[in-house]
């Protein structure tokens, strides 16, 4: 016999976490999920993060997490949380995470795959050159103390300054590119110093930089708008804020921990430690969230400038008349301000989204023109060497889940298991009998990163249109992988 | 002796060191992250003392308690790993769960990391961003100290 507080399905794709499952829940958890990813969940930590997460200060719906879900530190990865700003609602850092304004930027080009696949070992050979990657690589555009607070404050707006990239980028970019309430002074000397040398390069873990192909469209007016077609030849980054992000995720985490204390807010996870958003220290962090935010973008922005000039090198045509543009640019962890209708009334809420990505349906003001009728565009990276998607937002996600969705495959299996799996060089040498080129760092990494260790995204993104959170646009399989 | 282990966690690391003195146990939990990182090069005394280019780099630090002690600590590796092209040759941690920190009502903790210069390739460690609270523990044991400690990578 389960008792009251154990999980139960709600619906085809839904699950609910009830109030009790833990002390101190202020609302009940929300797993969207089918049967196998729901139990896969529940085989680590992450169900009880939550519930964790449902007892933050203010927070209003339910604790949400996402198909994608997996054990992080104090949110889960794939979790989703609004608090009531009026209502005392309280921000986490820990609910962006370390890695701020980690996201994907989608380039597309007018190059069918059958016209330059000879070409492919070369553009991967020259984007190894041109993309700085793995354990502290440095980035391609180098920037001064000086400079670092332009790039905090104006995001792809400094790069286009310093002549990186088109102007266009910027309109495809979450909030065109900046977010304005950056505040770069409450970004630590030590958070600039980690990131002034890494503008523009991938780092390490799951991040990457992959020529993709489109294989197959499933949505034909959304993918029209997002000028997607089948044999398309893409490029999809993954990357985020670098040691800036870290820096200021790990400062503002030692002021909240000790100052939550002081104002008798208790979590049951140290790392969910959390501050009234109105409350001074909470408006410091969200200025620096922001900053750390723009420079994720600018960095993804310098990235695909370094992904056009690898293809113009190798293919001896300008990336413009290659129509390399960006299809849209998105963060998967962030805390953002937005509104939403709670018990009948619209409320400002601080919408954390901690491995899950904003999902705006049609005709929000928020949208380039491009996208107004079709939804926000959501790209999803799957794990090394298997298919990414490209999804649009819908309406209806506004009430089911704070208009989120997914980000990602979601890790199945450690690094360490997957390490004994298979050895980086076996893999590599099955993904190259795939017809997948690797440029990769170091072999352990790409053991770690193996796609057996990852869920499959088919399923997760399948899981979010059968909930009404997104639909599928379009899927991508990767011919050229560039690892951290 | 000191010892530590790597800890299963399905996206990160975790690393859960002993010490017969918390000074060893800062010591055990440095030397695993560091490996974690890939920067780990230890070099002994008599040759650390001669060895040049070293750099020496002094840890003074303070903390409501002796978790967000080790976690601060470990941040100093963490930092260093981003902003300088160095291995981790030593670690020698002082005086660490003296009384101070955080106002005075915590604790302090002193200590030296040696750096030296990497020639050649990039580190086949793992990146790590950041040191995590999430299920942070120091705890005495009938030895002296253990710690659990999660990376995020």
């Amino acid at each position: 016999m389960s008792s009251s507080t154990e999980p139960r399905k709600v619906g085809e794709f839904e699950w609910e976490i009830p109030l009790g499952y833990v002390d101190g829940m202020r609302v009940p958890g929300h797993i969207f999920a089918s049967d196998a990813l729901f139990h896969k969940a529940a085989e680590d930590h992450s169900i009880e993060q939550v519930a964790n997460v449902a007892t933050l200060p203010g927070i209003v719906g339910a604790s949400y997490a996402m198909p994608d879900i997996h054990w992080g530190y104090g949110f889960p990865i794939g979790g989703v949380a609004a608090t009531d700003i009026a209502g005392g609602g309280a921000i986490s850092p820990g609910g962006v995470g370390f890695d701020i304004g980690c996201g994907v930027r989608l380039l597309r080009s007018e190059l069918p795959w059958n016209d330059i696949r000879t070409r492919l070992p070369g553009i991967v050979r020259s984007l190894r050159r041109m993309i700085p990657r793995g354990v502290g690589g440095k980035g391609r555009l180098q920037s001064g103390p000086h400079e670092m607070d332009r790039v905090l404050q104006e995001g792809v707006g400094y790069a286009l300054v310093r002549g990186v990239g088109w102007e266009e980028d910027a309109e495809m970019t979450e909030d065109s590119g900046t977010l304005a309430g950056a505040r770069p002074v409450y970004v630590s000397d030590r958070a600039k110093e980690r990131g002034g040398a890494q503008l523009g390069s991938l780092g390490a873990g799951n991040h990457f930089l992959e020529v993709q192909v489109v294989e197959q469209i499933l949505d034909a007016p959304a993918a029209d708008a997002m000028r997607l077609w089948e044999g398309q030849v893409c490029v999809m980054i993954h990357s985020g804020s670098r040691g800036v992000g870290h820096q200021v995720c790990t400062d503002h985490l030692k002021v909240f921990d000790r100052v939550m204390g002081e104002l008798d807010i208790v979590v049951p996870d140290r790392q969910l430690a959390c501050l009234p958003v109105e409350h001074e220290l909470a408006q410091s962090y969200l200025g620096a969230m922001d900053a750390a935010g723009n420079f994720a973008r600018a960095n993804r922005h310098v990235l695909a400038d370094g992904a056009r000039a690898a293809f113009e090198q190798v293919l001896g045509a300008g990336a413009r008349d290659m129509g390399m543009a960006t299809v849209y640019d998105i963060s998967h962890n962030l805390a953002k301000i937005e509104t939403y209708e709670v018990d009948g009334r619209p409320r400002e809420l601080c919408v954390h989204r901690k491995g899950a990505t904003r999902a705006f349906g049609p005709n929000h003001p928020d949208l380039p023109d491009r996208y107004a009728r079709v939804g926000q565009p959501v790209m999803v990276p799957g794990s090394m060497g298997t298919a990414s998607y490209v999804l649009a937002g819908l309406e209806g996600a506004r009430g089911l889940s704070f208009s989120s969705t997914c980000h990602g495959a979601g890790r199945l299996m450690s690094r360490t298991k997957a390490r004994k799996h298979m050895d980086g060089h076996a893999l590599s040498r099955q993904l190259s009998s795939q017809g997948i080129l690797l440029a990769g760092s170091s072999s352990k990494l790409l053991s770690e990163e193996a796609p057996y260790a990852y869920k499959d995204v088919a399923e997760v993104v399948a899981v979010c249109e059968g909930a009404g959170l997104t639909k599928t646009v379009a899927r991508l399989r990767p011919v050229g992988v560039v690892k951290g | 002796m000191g010892s530590f282990e790597i800890l299963d966690h399905t996206a990160d690391v975790g690393i859960r060191a002993q010490g017969s003195s918390l000074e060893e146990l800062f010591e055990q939990a440095s030397r695993g992250l560091a490996e974690i990182i890939g920067i780990w090069a230890p070099v002994s005394a008599p040759k650390r003392e001669g060895h040049l280019p070293a750099e020496q780099i002094v840890i003074d630090l303070g903390a409501k308690d002796l978790g967000g002690l080790l976690v601060d600590w470990l941040g100093e590796i963490v930092y260093l790993a981003d902003v300088k092209e160095s291995l981790l040759t030593h670690v020698d941690a002082e005086a660490v769960g003296e009384p101070g920190g955080a106002e005075a009502g915590g604790y302090t903790a002193a200590g030296r990391l040696w750096l030296e210069p990497r020639t050649g390739k990039q580190p086949e460690g793992t990146a790590v961003k950041a040191i995590t609270y999430h299920r942070l523990k120091v705890a005495p044991t009938p030895a002296g100290w253990m710690a659990e400690v999660y990376v995020d990578v």
